[in-house]
């Protein structure tokens, strides 16, 4: 079984692991590679040396005439000369042994030469180790030759220490600069996944943009493995709005059909079929319900639709087209204060059902006047319609808007349009507040988010 | 008053209709929006009442295609789509009314009597010509302060002429505005109606300007 806690959760963190993984066993075999092959130049320098002395050896060395093997000229030259270093010659025929200086009269402890035909026929010596009288350990040479007769077998010796030591010394500098090396791999890998990953990172930020309403869909993608990823958010994007805009259209003609036979019944009852008026009001509770789910569901699809960025004051004015003609016979004065250029980031059919209810609301009871004004207040674009009517008692202001309380009352033009406002607001994080106007009526305060150009955000929020 | 109701529901439109004709309306009915466009753009109507859910062509494109053929007919849109959206939508399609169903049938009467009105160039509710009153809200004559009483068709042509009060209104136009479209019409009756009404108004308040039609004058 696996850990899952071993399992890094990012890509980065993944590549991270395995490259630093791959980095150190590349490293480690390097090293031992390296090492090895030191040990054997360091070697082969102290065979030759070892040899080269065989040689000497073997061509000073003579019989003198007692029958005593003895060297024709000193061959005691450094480091061969220095006692007890290690670096030893001894000739050896069988009953008498000439040795180095350095031996300063003591023997090799060597074992018999390993020696086969070929090595003697080619004067090769072989490897060995041994010890001068077991107080260290020695690397030697031997060979055995044929000289005046005698069967000599020649032995040079180097402390083991001149082998092993420039191969130790040299780890010193092979590991530390074996490590320095993994560390500039990883911060380069590093580097290399923080650079390889940040298309990825600008997709998650345009998402993040698309989910705060500043861009509508993900911009064309350069990076060729991202961009059939891009298409495809981009297809499922159109698709969650074709899907969108059917269901509204869904319920549009669900509105349509049931309203229409409504309609019908309300026509089709009078005094004489309906004296108390109770099949009439059962009829207006069935309207009331259709408003009320219709705007339920309406809730429910403006949740997943906010990206949009709608001018007001355009906005406004289609509203009041329509407004001032459905109130043609009022004769209300409209005066409009919106700050140029302001944009909410909410849906466009969503900003003229809040509008064109509070609007049209400030339209039924003002007595001569309606205004409008908006401005920008840090996020939120501060929206407020005030009309000169009758106003609200203060006690009823916070009651009116909320959802649901009137849905079975009949008082036309009241309730229903406000908490339907009201709702919308909430759900683009904006609110609505009702006041007493100044001097008289009512003043209705809608605060929704602004539209901020996407370069403002960059790097201000995090990702989530 | 001539209206073109567009309703493509069956019951309701004839339910409206026979309110409307027992306010002394003449109804004509389309019950999908290509007789729709086709009725709007060929006939003379004071007003239309337009659904927007309609079979063949919606209702706002209806209504944008009488605009751009110049139809400049007063048009109430009555639906059931009443969002905000829609409303806009019908405005800027031109439209001159918004009732969302389902309505009050008096309040459909008087807004489609105010859009006659207005489209005739009346600011105020209650016309004068002389002794004579018409309060087109209420659609009711008033003759020196006293209720009038007329039948249908006397309604229809005396309301015709008095929102065009001291102008020549055509005898065609008169006919087309006070018959049915598939009413058998004698050239003769509209004749046989102003003499009634200038019977019953006294005096020569009805002008017949030969040739050309008759006018409503405060001449008395």
């Amino acid at each position: 079984m696996k850990a899952p806690a071993l399992k890094p959760r990012s890509i980065a963190g993944r590549l991270l692991m395995f490259s630093g993984i791959f980095v150190t066993l590349a490293l480690v075999v390097a090293a031992i590679v390296l090492w090895l092959a030191l040990k054997t130049v360091v070697r082969e320098q102290v065979d030759q040396r070892l040899d080269t002395q065989i040689g000497a050896l073997a061509g000073a060395v003579t019989r003198d005439a007692q029958g005593r093997i003895t060297l024709s000229a000193p061959l005691d030259a450094p480091p061969f000369d220095r006692p007890s270093s290690g670096w030893y010659w001894q000739i050896d025929d069988g009953q008498q042994r000439l040795t180095s200086r350095s031996l300063m009269n003591g023997t090799i402890d060597a074992p018999p030469p390993r020696q086969d035909l070929r090595h003697v026929l080619m004067g090769m010596p072989t490897s060995g180790t041994g010890g001068d009288r077991g107080r260290r350990p020695l690397y030697l040479r031997q060979a055995i030759r044929s000289i005046d007769g005698m069967t000599l077998t020649i032995t040079t010796t180097a402390p083991m220490i001149a082998l092993v030591g420039p191969a130790l010394r040299a780890l010193f500098w092979l590991v530390p600069s074996m490590l320095l090396l993994g560390l500039v791999l990883m911060a380069g890998t590093l580097w290399q996944i923080r650079f390889g990953l940040r298309p990825l990172k600008s997709m998650a930020a345009n998402i993040d943009a698309i989910n705060r309403g500043e861009r509508a869909r993900l911009p064309d993608e350069a990076t060729v493995e991202l961009a059939p990823l891009a298409l495809k958010t981009n297809a499922l994007l159109a698709a969650n709005e074709e899907r969108l805009a059917a269901t509204r259209m869904q319920f549009a003609n669900l509105a349509h059909g049931l309203k229409t036979p409504v309609a019908s019944l309300l026509l089709a009852l009078d005094e004489k079929n309906d004296p108390q008026g109770a099949l009439r009001s059962l009829a207006a509770r069935i309207d009331n319900r259709i408003k009320h789910h219709l705007a339920a569901a309406r809730r429910v699809m403006a949740s997943t639709d906010n990206v949009a960025s709608i001018d007001l004051a355009a906005s406004v004015a289609d509203l009041h087209r329509a407004i001032s003609q459905i109130h043609a016979e009022r004769k209300i004065a409209f005066d409009t204060d919106i700050a140029k250029g302001l944009r909410v980031a909410c849906d466009e059919s969503d900003v003229e059902e809040m509008l064109g209810n509070l609007i049209d609301n400030a339209f039924k009871w003002a007595t001569s006047r309606v205004t409008v004004r908006a401005r920008r207040d840090g996020p939120t674009a501060r929206i407020t319609i005030e009309d000169d009517g009758p106003g609200i008692p203060p006690d009823r202001l916070a009651a009116v808007v909320q959802p649901g309380v009137r849905e079975d009352e009949n008082v036309p033009g009241n309730g229903f349009g406000l908490s339907i406002v009201n709702e919308l607001a909430g759900l683009y994080g904006g609110s609505l507040v009702l006041e007493a106007n100044d001097a008289a009526g009512l003043r209705c305060v809608l605060c929704l988010p602004v539209t901020v150009p996407a370069s403002s955000f960059a790097g201000k929020r995090p990702l989530n | 008053m001539r209206v073109l109701l567009v309703e493509d529901d069956e019951d309701l439109s004839g339910r409206i209709a026979a309110v409307l004709r027992s306010e002394n309306f003449v109804v004509d009915i389309a019950r999908n929006g290509e007789d729709a466009r086709h009725a709007g753009l060929t006939e003379l109507f004071d007003v239309a009442i337009l659904d927007l859910g309609l079979p063949k062509i919606d209702g706002v494109s209806v209504l944008k295609e009488w605009r751009d053929g110049s139809r400049n007919l007063p048009v109430l849109v009555l639906t059931a789509r009443d969002g905000w959206p829609d409303k806009v939508a019908s405005f800027k399609a031109g439209a001159d009314d918004f009732l969302a169903k389902p309505f009050k049938v008096e309040e459909l009467v008087l807004r489609l009597r105010a859009l006659v009105r207005r489209a005739a160039g009346h600011a105020a509710a209650r016309l004068t010509c002389g002794a004579l009153v018409f309060d087109a809200q209420l659609g009711t004559f008033e003759l020196d302060g006293l209720p009038l009483k007329l039948t249908a068709l006397e309604w229809r042509v005396l309301s015709c002429l008095m929102l065009r009060k001291e102008m020549v209104v055509d005898r065609r136009e008169l006919t087309e505005r006070v018959y049915d479209g598939d009413a058998e019409v004698d050239s003769n009756s509209i004749e046989v109606i102003i003499a009634r009404l200038r019977k019953k108004l006294g005096g020569d308040r009805i002008e017949t300007v030969r040739g050309r039609g008759y006018m409503l004058t405060s001449a008395s």
